[in-house]
């Protein structure tokens, strides 16, 4: 008795967070989807569900889709970039591994607002990696590498590749060598033994890593605000501008809904592939 | 337990004194402003406190979406706000502000008549000017010929080589001006040809920045702009071969100013700082530190020549003559929001 009294009390600070600063902010935006707005951006106390039906306008759709479009050439980069990365960092001394993946995090240790105006200095006109290429006589003209979509991709893709590289890390390293040894004895070439072993057992570090990479590249706006020239909508500056500018705030609030709705919808997937995805129940 | 409480015991007698403290403080004068960072220097702000012995509090905004959502969202405790032009008829509509005595302000004559009579309070009942500018056309001698007009920013040779403020009025207002229209259209007929006209822009648009723009010019990422004189101003110190014109088409101009806010805790002591910062000498330190208009007229004349013949700064009698404000457009912004997103899209 006295044990389950204590349980809740240990549940309850937690409990008292998420209530607080996840359950009612998000309560909060869909109260505001659903309410009205007069001239000047003030809510009213109205109901309405406009905003809700705007969704099925297709130039709404055509925002939505280009963000998720990016969010997915980001996350299938990452994951190319990141496995061989996570592969290599698993397969070497322990000692190494440590600092490799030491490495991997360091970046975190500065604001990503100036890592990505390190990007800036790097890839502008009269920029760091245009000004060797000229002086090494390769191009003639400075190249157009900024403001441009491939700009964008770089830089999320060096913003999220942790994200992606230590759940892959997580998976790989549980791998069990000798299954690989045992493979390549019964005769497997390194093609079949990474389609057929490795693969399958990291897929959960895969899909854990795609998820952690997809899901917040959805909601970044400064990067391509900053390396893309702003000149597209993403879904995130579309709802980010419906508060300030339009002084639409049940619209953005609408958006904001699809956008959380999405992305519960990835996590239920995620689950629902994974059903024995339950670390801590191996360990007890 | 014990463990547990006597930590507790001090922070309880911390938060006492904590609250005790502001107690004592309750009995001192001050006035809270809030206002746009980098728009009024410190050691204004630490002589006001000195000479008149009244604290001043200040919160930063650094647009006027978010001075707007602040104020509405009933935060009280604010005396004075220092809103842009069209965001003034927004307040009052909202019934925000109260009216300034101004007989009570013993350095209002020292406001230039340029900047009273404006279309919004035309007999500034509500607000006092304080800083004013205007956005220009710039454009780098190396890379590019002259240009005169904001037409001359549909030019093919600009091709990816523009940069434009992230500011849908200004933006959409400057292509309407280029067209012939008004910077305040309303006719949606036009506003459709003036959405065309800023899809056909698009391709020359490197960069859309309110932020910084200066930093694309000086860095040579791009040949001409249209950005806040201001930033024109700071870039041609960095880069000599930029050059800013005022387009012939004529200039829009922004102007901030004091208002006091209707459920101002300090009244009285907002007054006293107005009067103030209205004062020649102040409103010259403020003008000096930063590269916008005054809209002290007694400054003014007091600057050195070098400010006030910098037509990125100052822009000349004849181009204020031709000069237009933007008014609040209500409804019709739907349709300024659905161009802008449509260019983007």
């Amino acid at each position: 008795m006295r044990q389950s009294w204590f349980k809740y009390f240990l549940l309850m600070p937690g409990t008292l967070w998420l209530g607080l600063f996840v359950a009612f902010p998000t309560l909060l935006v869909f109260l505001t989807s659903f309410l009205s707005r007069n001239t000047y951006g003030r809510l009213l106390w109205e109901f309405q569900i406009d905003t809700y039906l705007r969704l099925f306008q297709w130039e709404e759709w055509i925002v939505i889709l280009r963000s998720l479009k990016l969010s997915l050439e980001v996350t299938v980069v990452c994951l190319i970039t990141g496995f061989p990365l996570a592969y290599y960092i698993s397969r070497v001394k322990k000692s190494i591994q440590l600092f490799l993946l030491l490495l991997v995090v360091i970046p975190f240790l500065t604001s990503s607002l100036v890592r990505t105006y390190a990007w800036i200095t790097l890839l502008q006109k009269e920029g760091l990696i245009n000004r060797l290429l000229l002086s090494l006589g390769w191009i003639e003209e400075p190249l157009e590498l900024l403001y441009n979509e491939a700009a964008v991709l770089l830089g999320m893709t060096y913003m999220f590749l942790p994200f992606m590289v230590l759940p892959l890390y997580a998976a790989l390293e549980k791998l069990d060598t000798s299954l690989l040894d045992a493979a390549r004895d019964l005769g497997a070439g390194a093609i079949t033994v990474f389609l057929k072993i490795i693969l399958p057992m990291s897929r959960q570090g895969i899909l854990a890593g795609s998820l952690l990479v997809f899901v917040p590249s959805l909601g970044y706006f400064f990067i391509p605000d900053l390396l893309g020239g702003n000149r597209t909508l993403l879904m995130s500056n579309y709802i980010a501008t419906r508060f300030s500018q339009a002084r639409d705030w049940p619209f953005g609030a609408t958006l904001s809904v699809l956008l959380i709705l999405l992305t519960l919808a990835l996590v239920y997937l995620f689950q629902k592939k994974n059903p024995k995805d339950n670390a801590h129940e191996k360990k007890v | 337990m014990s463990l547990f409480v006597r930590p507790l015991r001090k922070v309880v007698t911390f938060l006492f004194a904590i609250a005790f403290l502001n107690f004592c403080k309750k009995n001192e004068r001050e006035v809270n402003l809030f206002i746009w960072s980098e728009y009024i220097p410190d050691n204004v702000i630490q002589a006001f406190e000195r000479q008149k012995n009244i604290k001043v509090n200040i919160a930063y905004y650094t647009s006027n979406e978010e001075m707007l959502a602040k104020i509405l969202a009933g935060s009280s405790e604010f005396d004075l706000a220092v809103p842009s032009d069209y965001y003034l008829p927004i307040l009052l509509a909202e019934d925000q502000l109260q009216e300034i005595p101004k007989e009570n302000l013993r350095e209002f004559a020292n406001v230039d008549p340029y900047f009273l009579q404006t279309p919004y309070d035309p007999e500034n009942r509500y607000s006092i000017p304080y800083m004013a500018g205007h956005a220009l056309i710039i454009y780098d001698r190396k890379k590019t010929k002259p240009l005169k007009s904001y037409r001359d920013l549909w030019r093919s040779d600009l091709r990816n080589n523009i940069v434009l403020l992230d500011d849908m009025r200004a933006v959409i207002g400057m292509v309407c001006r280029s067209l012939g229209y008004s910077w305040n259209e309303k006719d949606p007929q036009k506003l459709e040809k003036a959405g065309e006209a800023l899809k056909a822009l698009m391709p020359n648009v490197k960069k859309f920045d309110s932020d910084s723009p200066k930093k694309l010019l000086i860095e040579g990422e791009v040949a001409a702009g249209y950005v806040w004189g201001a930033e024109a101003a700071l870039a041609m110190k960095e880069r000599p071969s930029l050059k800013a014109i005022i387009p012939e088409e004529g200039i829009y101009l922004w102007l901030d100013s004091l208002v006091l806010l209707k459920d101002a805790p300090n009244p009285e002591n907002a007054l006293e700082f107005i009067d103030y910062v209205l004062k020649e000498e102040v409103a010259l330190q403020i003008a000096m530190a930063y590269p916008y208009i005054t809209a002290n007229a007694a400054a003014k004349k007091l600057l050195p020549p070098e400010i006030v013949t910098n037509p990125a700064i100052y822009p000349p009698p004849s181009a204020l003559a031709k000069g237009e404000f933007l008014t609040e457009l209500g409804d019709v912004l739907t349709i300024y929001d659905r161009i802008w997103n449509t260019a983007r899209r």
